[in-house]
């Protein structure tokens, strides 16, 4: 059995079952949306540009208006991060929407796919690691800041030092806890947004690039 | 007007689409959304098409960016394509042997990989070699070399089924 044997019964066979569409069906599926991956980026990436500005005016708010001052370094530091983040994300809605894709050759638009989706996730995955060490670190740091300044204030109104409430096996617990609780939460981070990414990405990702391999042999 | 003209050439070409569905869909529903998918893409680049080509030759291209692209959420269940099936899909056929073996190269087919599949569409299609190779990005050479494994390999595939029916 040869593919040329059948070349008209198969181009037959592919272009039947089907019912012609009129004019009318046409109009009527132009009228809805696309349901492409680039196009679920594109709103993906507006709806956090949008969720980000709105969030980043509460951290703004906090920032000047916190009563500790540690919350308003913290929310003021992850403000300034979040207006960069937004920018790249602006960036990346941009490279989006200039993504001419669908008239040119399947290595081509197959490349464009690729490198887009392969810098979004990059960038995600970068700017979250970014801010482990402001989430973890910082806000550890600043909240023992805080408690050890209200502690020593108190200690001082009613008549004891703070540090003599620690001595050093249990100042050591509290720094090995405190380095747990970072590591634990990095590690677990860390893996989370692996896989959280490879979930929404990932397995689209390895089908495009297999594609991409064939056409490469 | 561009709409107009658009539906109306989209209308006297629609057989493109739906082979293009056909081939790399194997359940209606998910014919349906590809089907939608490829109108509403070609659409929005149609405002780029100069007519340096056929618009045939431009939609065969859309279309199949589209369905090579195109992103399934679900997986649905099961393929028609599915080995498991096939014997009693083939052996359905009874009576005629050439319908069989029509439908033991069509499942064949429906197990190539994408970019085979994008191939031989156009292989059927009757495009020259150097037309395929711009239409997919690669040589005139590179795509001889590789019609020549997939009609091997769908020989060797078809030929399978039939044993087995």
């Amino acid at each position: 059995m040869d593919l040329d044997q059948f070349k008209t019964e198969l181009n037959t066979k592919l272009a039947t079952d089907h019912i012609n569409r009129s004019d009318a069906d046409f109009e009527h599926i132009m009228k809805n949306k696309t349901s492409s991956f680039i196009d679920k980026i594109k709103k993906s990436l507006w709806f956090e540009i949008v969720i980000g500005f709105l969030l980043n005016f509460g951290f703004v708010y906090a920032a000047f208006d916190a009563s500790m001052r540690s919350m308003r370094i913290y929310f003021g530091v992850f403000s300034v991060l979040m207006y960069l983040f937004l920018f790249f994300l602006i960036y990346l809605l941009l490279r989006t929407n200039q993504l001419k894709t669908t008239d040119q050759s399947i290595k081509k638009n197959l490349e464009s796919y690729i490198k887009l989706i392969e810098e979004f996730v990059k960038r995600y995955f970068q700017f979250t690691m970014a801010l482990l060490p402001i989430c973890l670190v910082f806000a550890g740091y600043l909240g023992y800041y805080d408690g050890h300044a209200d502690a020593t204030l108190n200690a001082y109104n009613s008549g004891y030092q703070f540090g003599s409430k620690l001595n050093g096996t249990q100042f050591t617990i509290f720094l090995l806890s405190f380095l747990v609780f970072i590591i634990l939460g990095a590690y677990g981070m860390y893996h989370f947004t692996k896989w959280y990414l490879k979930k929404l990405y990932g397995n689209y990702l390895s089908d495009l690039k297999k594609c991409m391999s064939e056409l490469q042999d | 007007m561009a709409q107009q003209e658009f539906v109306s050439l989209l209308k006297t070409h629609q057989n493109i689409v739906h082979k293009v569905c056909n081939l790399y869909m194997d359940q209606h529903k998910d014919r349906e959304d590809l089907f939608q998918e490829i109108t509403l893409q070609a659409w929005k680049a149609f405002q780029s098409f100069r007519g340096d080509s056929k618009f045939s030759t431009w939609l065969y291209r859309v279309a199949l960016n589209t369905a090579i692209t195109f992103y399934r959420k679900e997986k649905r269940s099961p393929s028609i394509y599915s080995t498991d099936e096939l014997p009693e899909m083939v052996s359905l056929d009874g009576p005629d042997p050439i319908e069989a073996q029509l439908k033991a190269m069509y499942t064949a087919i429906g197990e190539l990989s994408k970019i085979d599949k994008a191939i031989v569409m156009l292989y059927l299609e009757d495009y020259a070699y150097q037309e395929i190779g711009e239409m997919i990005g690669i040589t005139a050479n590179n795509v001889a070399v590789k019609m020549n494994r997939i009609k091997t390999k769908l020989k060797e595939q078809s030929q399978k089924y039939m044993d087995q029916a």
